[in-house]
């Protein structure tokens, strides 16, 4: 393949865990599946299989409906500790390409192969290779787009998905975007793009005509940042790569040796509220959970809980942990500091704004607000009742 | 599994005689000799001359194991009639009957030009003529950039009409490289990287390249992964000055029995790995 400056790869497995789900079992690949929480009467869809997908089955569409649609449709939980697996080969395979990558969730990876045309070629042809790579060392395939920016080569994979090729030269975004659907454009959601095409703008080309002026008229000031989109423009850089940051630590050591259960439970909650927020705050999710306990004549034990699917709320983790604690605080000794882990991290499976069922809404929506308030106050500004223990 | 069969564009070339077809080959016997080195050929004579039934016919008579890609005449592609455009597919349409009856037509390409801009009236065109040509293996090559959008790709995908592959030279103007399967076949034609002489110079001088070994292996992963999904992949050196696809497509079709262990027709099976 031919030279070309554009050096940013994006691989997009599309629907991930569906896919992960058929190279974990081959006989699913012609059956129509979809991966969906369990556990609550208003489930909704996380991810269809193609053949689901190719019958009308979407994103967040509730399953009930979606069974009424597609009677033979066979609901799987979360994997997600074939996910994970799934995305550790991903990242051994990119990172004997470059070390500048980024895992981002649900089967999205960047590549910055910036100076590596000498020992690799051409980026394109990396972007074949890596494919290639993945598609026989796990059977899953995708879609690869070369491109100047992240912007650019992630549109290119949503025009090309679910599997395919893609290089735009650089110099040629804002052309190669022109007839593209407004929706491909990150950021524009129904609520947007309906605005959009009251205005008529159904192709990125048409806001990319936008001058400062009409943006603004039309999507306000936050809308120039789209606009720009539009045009190709993105100056991001590729993130830390999430690799080397699968679990969240928090080791506590106590002022004095303790002995009962109620200083250590508000310890562990005051522990799990920090790692958690932590977590979440990176749009993870955990599976295992893992508690070390030093006692006071030197010895220590541990205890760990793992789940096939994802905690993520406090309430679920400070639940979990404590059930572990309880494990492995099997001495009559005096503690003298612990250490929790959130491990097995993985993107958090989020679900359908518009099908959140309402348990799970609450309980999100209350932890958002907590978060929302403790990243801008600290802390210590709200917690637990039992941390407030811990603290005195 | 998949079969991947590598030809060039056009056989009818009076400088291959020597490189390729012996001193003194008749154009007429061009075609045989063209068999004896590889399975398909795409036939380009069609684009400006429409074909007849009976000149196909003694095509496939004169190789009877080749199998063929045939591109669509001019008037279907570049010089649109409204009035006529009808009657000229009906006709293009009839004389690849012999071609059908033998079971030897893989594909008829419809080649449009950078001047068949993404526009209403020109998808609406499109639209009629793919439901005119149905159910004949179509494939469509869009030199124009604009083409290359979802909306397209979606729109193939539902007709089961396939999206040609390009190798062009990686200059202004030119689409992107896009390697989408829209059907069960698969088409790649490499017209060469010479971006010197691609805008602004003649037909010869625009398609004389040779592509590298290392381009050749580069081009092959393309091909490997086009395979996966595909029930064929046809792929058609279009860099015929000093004969340079002959050499180039020989070549690649080392390149793939080496991996294989086939000749020109290989088969390549899409493998997965559980986890």
């Amino acid at each position: 393949m031919q030279n070309d400056r554009a050096s940013i790869i994006h691989l997009n497995v599309t629907d991930f865990a569906a896919a992960v789900a058929v190279a974990k079992d081959p006989q699913l690949a012609d059956k129509a599946f979809a991966i969906a929480l369990e556990g609550s009467a208003r489930r909704v869809i996380l991810n269809p299989s193609r053949r689901a997908w190719d019958e009308g089955i979407r994103v967040g569409m509730p399953v009930s409906l979606a069974e009424r649609m597609l009677p033979s449709l066979q609901i799987l939980p979360p994997d997600v500790q074939a996910t994970n697996k799934a995305e550790q080969i991903i990242t051994s395979v990119v990172q004997t390409y470059t070390p500048h990558f980024q895992c981002d969730k649900g089967g999205h990876v960047y590549l910055d192969m910036s100076g590596t045309t000498r020992l690799f070629g051409p980026a394109v042809d990396s972007a074949v290779r890596i494919r290639k790579e993945i598609r026989e060392r796990i059977g899953l395939d995708g879609a690869v787009a070369v491109a100047s920016n992240k912007l650019v080569a992630k549109i290119g994979t949503r025009t090309i998905r679910p599997f395919g090729l893609a290089q735009i030269r650089e110099g040629e975004e804002a052309s190669f975007l022109a007839s593209q659907d407004i929706s491909l454009l990150s950021g524009v959601g129904q609520a947007i793009s309906s605005l959009l095409r009251v205005a008529g703008i159904t192709q990125i080309g048409q806001l990319a005509q936008l001058d400062d002026e009409q943006t603004i008229a039309f999507l306000g000031k936050k809308g120039l940042a789209l606009r720009d989109a539009a045009r190709g423009l993105d100056r991001s850089s590729l993130g830390p790569s999430l690799a080397k940051q699968r679990q969240v630590i928090r080791k506590v050591s106590f002022a004095e040796p303790i002995l009962d259960h109620a200083s250590l439970k508000a310890a562990l909650v005051s522990a799990a509220e920090d790692a958690s927020l932590q977590m979440r705050s990176e749009n993870f999710g955990c599976s295992l959970i893992h508690l070390t306990l030093s006692w006071s004549d030197g010895r220590s034990s541990e205890a760990s809980k793992r789940t096939k699917e994802q905690w993520i709320l406090d309430q679920d983790i400070e639940r979990v942990l404590w059930e572990v604690a309880l494990q492995a605080a099997n001495r009559r000794v005096s503690l003298l500091a612990f250490t929790l882990r959130l491990s097995d991290l993985h993107p958090a499976l989020g679900q359908s704004d518009l099908f959140i069922p309402t348990q799970l809404e609450r309980a999100s929506s209350l932890q958002g607000a907590v978060d929302r308030v403790r990243t801008k106050f600290g802390p210590a500004i709200l917690c637990h009742a039992t941390a407030l223990c811990h603290a005195h | 599994m998949s079969t991947i069969l590598i030809g060039t564009s056009g056989y009818s070339y009076t400088e291959w005689v020597g490189p390729v077809y012996p001193q003194g080959t008749k154009s007429e016997e061009y075609l045989a000799h063209y068999a004896q080195h590889f399975p398909t050929v795409e036939l380009n004579f069609s684009y400006y001359r429409m074909p007849e039934a009976t000149q196909l016919a003694l095509m496939h008579q004169s190789a009877p194991s080749l199998l063929f890609s045939i591109k669509a005449h001019q008037s279907l592609t570049h010089t649109i009639e409204p009035e006529h455009w009808r009657e000229q597919a009906t006709l293009f349409r009839r004389s690849l009957e012999p071609l059908l009856a033998a079971t030897v037509l893989e594909a008829v390409l419809l080649q449009f030009p950078s001047s068949f801009h993404y526009e209403p009236e020109r998808r609406r065109y499109l639209d009629s003529l793919l439901r005119v040509l149905s159910p004949l293996p179509l494939v469509v090559e869009f030199r124009n950039g604009n083409w290359y959008n979802n909306r397209t790709l979606d729109s193939l995908r539902e007709r089961k009409v396939a999206f040609a592959s390009l190798d062009l030279p990686s200059v202004s103007g030119n689409p992107p490289v896009m390697d989408v399967l829209t059907a069960p076949l698969a088409y790649l034609r490499l017209h060469g990287r010479n971006k010197e002489t691609w805008w602004g110079s003649d037909a010869a001088s625009r398609y004389d390249y040779l592509y590298s070994d290392k381009e050749l292996a580069a081009l092959l992963e393309r091909i490997r992964s086009l395979a996966v999904g595909a029930d064929t992949v046809l792929v058609y050196f279009n860099n015929h000055r000093r004969a340079q696809a002959v050499i180039n497509a020989r070549r690649l079709s080392q390149l793939l029995a080496q991996d294989k262990g086939g000749a020109c027709k290989t088969t390549v099976q899409a493998s997965s790995i559980s986890m």
